[in-house]
Order: structure tokens, then sequence, then C-alpha cells
């Protein structure tokens, strides 16, 4: 008899097909009324548990775990207070600095390049109805501060526009360079009427404190000729003994020096003007402005010239 | 297997005994008691044995039944035979039987009950008598997966071992099952 090895698929039909012993219907119904009884327990037994566990979690709602939402919530109500308070702080107030790192902040979390153009223009704007409010409420040792702000906040806006500005036309987004370019106008014409009315305020400081006029046109230096003309033709017409001093300025630059001279030509004491026409210029105009402040004091004539001598803005 | 043997079913049952119905826990019992004795009573050969196996197996499974998450897709019979198979281990350990992984059963004369129980027939005798020569691990794992139509990926979730160790230990006990039967000069 040729024995053959069975085939896999024999094989396996062999174990699926054995048949095995059955459970005993008695054991089986026996070992159920076990189980049912266990489950009973088992179910009663969590029940209890959860009501415990409720009535633990209620305890807990209701007391301890309430103390720090509480803290929470107070710390929500009084940190949205003081947002809002800070909103209308100005310089000098003492939430003002709360004011602004909002503002930074949300200018941070703000998305897209004219959107946070948009909010510069809107926060160079709230900084000059801040000085307008303060000086409305007379607070003028705050108004430098105000001005100071204002300022700061349209050359970071004009700075940061003119760059932004500058990659969009290279993109070629001619719709976002033209809202910038909008944005740019009104940041434009903001800063100069900021410009005219810090001029005003010089002038109209000139009117009470001459000095002021000469140390503008000191701060533009060698090329504002004009102004150091006019300045020493002013002195010479008021004062002779200011000539010497106005000299000793005009001594950096010779056109000005001319002019003092040929100014001073008809006066009687020039004399001295020449041997201090090689000092420190800094140092002689201190001079000039102390000196300045009592001639201009009394002559009126000074307004225009100080008017015509260009601010340096920072 | 019928509609009764589905996981869906299964689930809706399991669902239910864990909603506290008796009811549900009856039915499901009902129909997994004949499939895990018929797992046990192969491994141990013993009615009594099996019945107090299988007891135990079932009281774990309700204790830890509001534990068990339904998955889809997932068979609660992977579960529950992870309990049924550790509750085998430790019925060898109490009887001080150390059996390593690949000895077969026929090696331990404690073991030696009757692989292939009086009440069925005569083929399956002789089937039953080959598988009892086979590991009990590779017993196990042909029995889930003709018997129970576990998946290896299933089979190595009860077992606790790489789906690819399962398929390669399936396909060793197949070969031997088939030498065996030319060995034994045993006819089909």
């Amino acid at each position: 008899m040729i024995r053959k090895e069975l085939s896999q698929h024999e094989a396996e039909e062999l174990i699926r097909k054995v048949s095995y012993p059955v459970l005993n219907p008695t054991s089986q119904q026996r070992i159920k009324q076990t189980l049912l009884s266990e489950f009973t327990n088992v179910t009663n037994a969590r029940d209890e548990r959860y009501t415990m566990q409720e009535e633990k979690t209620f305890y807990h709602l209701s007391t301890q775990p309430m103390i720090p939402i509480i803290i929470a919530i107070v710390m929500a109500i009084v940190g949205a207070g003081t947002a809002i308070a800070s909103n209308s702080a100005k310089p000098g107030d003492a939430l003002h600095g709360v004011d602004q790192a909002l503002e930074d902040a949300r200018l941070n979390f703000t998305l897209g390049d004219t959107a946070k153009a948009e909010f510069m223009l809107e926060i160079a704007q709230e900084r000059e109805k801040e000085r307008f409010e303060l000086e409305s409420e007379g607070r003028s040792e705050n108004v430098s501060e105000a001005e100071e702000h204002i300022d700061r906040s349209l050359d970071n806006a004009l700075e940061t526009i003119n760059r932004v500005r500058a990659e969009q036309e290279e993109r070629g987004n001619d719709n976002a360079a033209d809202t910038l370019s909008d944005v740019q106008e009104k940041l434009t014409e903001l800063q100069r009427r900021h410009q005219e009315r810090t001029q005003g305020q010089d002038n109209g400081g000139n009117n009470q404190q001459g000095g002021q006029g000469n140390d503008n046109s000191d701060d533009e230096g060698d090329d504002s000729s004009n102004g150091n003309d006019n300045a020493n033709d002013n002195s010479n017409s008021s004062d002779d003994v200011n000539d010497d001093r106005d000299s000793n300025v005009n001594g950096t630059n010779d056109e000005n020096s001319n002019a003092n001279d040929n100014s001073n030509s008809s006066d009687d004491q020039n004399d001295d003007s020449d041997s201090n026409a090689n000092d420190d210029v800094e140092d002689d105009n201190s001079n000039i402005n102390e000196d300045d402040s009592d001639v201009n004091g009394s002559a009126g004539s000074s307004l225009p010239v100080q008017a015509a001598a260009p601010r340096v803005t920072r | 297997m019928g509609d009764e043997n589905s996981i869906e079913y299964i689930n809706e049952l399991v669902r239910g005994a864990q909603g506290g119905d008796e009811n549900s826990l009856g039915r499901l019992y009902e129909l997994l008691s004949v499939r895990v004795y018929r797992y046990l009573i192969t491994r141990v050969s013993h009615r009594e044995t099996a019945e107090d196996l299988m007891q135990t197996a079932f009281l774990e499974m309700i204790r830890s039944l509001s534990r068990y998450k339904i998955r889809a897709g997932a068979k609660f019979t992977t579960w529950l035979f992870q309990i049924v198979r550790h509750r085998l281990i430790d019925h060898y350990r109490r009887q001080k039987i150390v059996l390593p992984l690949d000895e077969t059963v026929e090696s331990h004369p404690d073991l030696q009950t009757d692989p292939a129980p009086p009440d069925v027939g005569e083929s399956s005798k002789q089937v039953l008598s080959a598988l009892g020569t086979l590991p009990e691990r590779q017993q196990t794992i042909l029995h889930l997966f003709y018997q129970e139509e576990m998946s290896p990926s299933e089979i190595a979730e009860v077992m606790n071992m790489s789906a690819i160790s399962v398929r390669v230990e399936k396909h060793r006990a197949i070969n031997k099952i088939r030498y065996l039967f030319v060995e034994g000069g045993t006819t089909i």
C-alpha cells in the first residue's frame, strides 16, 4: 500500500471539520446562574460606586476646586477692565504703558501688510488725538512726551510702509501697493501737519524766548547760511556788543564771516570779533543763545527769520 | 458562522451587558460558552476542569466588562480568549506543570488525559489525537485560526506574539499534521 502525505489543503480541511465535545446543557445553565448572580453583584457595586463618585464630584465642585476658578474669573475681569481702561490712557497716565503694549501686541497679531499699515496709521492718529487732549486739559508738561510719541509712531510707520510697499511693487501686487500708497500719503500729511504745528510752537516760543530761533539755525550747521546771516543781521541791528559774539559763530563759515564783516563795517566796535573767529563753535553758540535771548526778546523782527529756518525732523 | 456570531451582534450584547442588562449577558454567555468550552476541553481534556476554567474566565470577564472598549471591527472574542488563555496558564501553574513554549503536551505525563474525548466521531478523535501531539502554542494557533476564524494579527493579540510568528508557527503545525498522518498510518 502506497502511503501519501496529506496536502496542505487536506490537512486544513481535516482540522476545520473536526467535531468537538459539546458542553453539557445542565452544566451550562448552572454556570449561567452563577454568572448572573455575580453580574448582579458587580452591577450593584458599580452603581453604588458611581453614586458615591457623583456625590464626591458635587462636593469637590461646590468647595475647594471652585477657588482657582473664582481666582481665574476675577483675574480675567480685572485684566479685561485694565485693558479697556488703558485704551483711553494718555502720556503721563499710569496705564499709558499698558495701552502701548496692547497696541504692540495687536500690531504683532495683525496679519497682512496692508492691515498692519492701516493699523499703524490708526496708532499715529491716536497719538495725535492724545496730544490734543493733553493740550486741552492743560497738561503741557506731557505734551512734549506726546509729541515724541507722534514722531516715533510716524517714523516707524513711514519706514515700514516704504519698505513693504517696495516689496509689494516688486511682487507686482498692485492692489496692496495702492492701499499702502494711500496710507503713506495720509501718514505724510499727518507728519506735515505735525511739523507745522511744532514749528508754529517754536515760533510762538520765540516771541517770548528768541534764543530758540537761533538754536534752530545753528542746528542746521554750516549749510543754513541764510539763517545765520539773518540772525547776525538781527543781532547787529539791535546791539553792537552782540556783533562780536555773532562773528565768532560765523567764523566757521567764510561766507558768513564775510557777511558779518560787511554788516559790521558800519559799526563802531568790531575789533574783537576776528580774534575769536577760530574758537570752538559750540561754546560760541551757547554764548550767542544766552545773549541773543535778551536781544531778540526786544526785537520783533526776528519772527520771519526764525520761521524760515527749516526744522530738522527725527 | 451565522449572524448570531457576527461582530456587530456580539458587540450589541456587550454594550447591553455593560449597561447592566442581564438578558444581554445571558445571551452573550450562551453564545460564547460553547466556543470557550470547545477550546478548553481540547487543552485540559477533562470535562469538570474545563467547566471550572470556563466559569472562572467568564467571572473575570463580568468583573472587567466595564473596562472593555468596543471598537469598530474589533472582535470581543479576542479579548475574551486572552482571559481564557490566562486562566489556562494559571491552571497549568497550579498543577505545577512547567510547559516550555516549544514542548509538546504529550511529553508531559500530567497532561496525558485523553486528547480525544469519547463523545466525538472516530475521524475527529484521530485529528484531535494528532493535534494533541503538537506544542501547546501551535495547538492554540490552529484552534483560533480554524475554529474561531481569527486572523493572524488577532491571534497574535491573544497570544502576545507577533503576527509573523503566528504565521510561521501555523505553517509548521500544518506540516506536522500532514506528516503525522502518514507516519502514523492514518488514512482519511
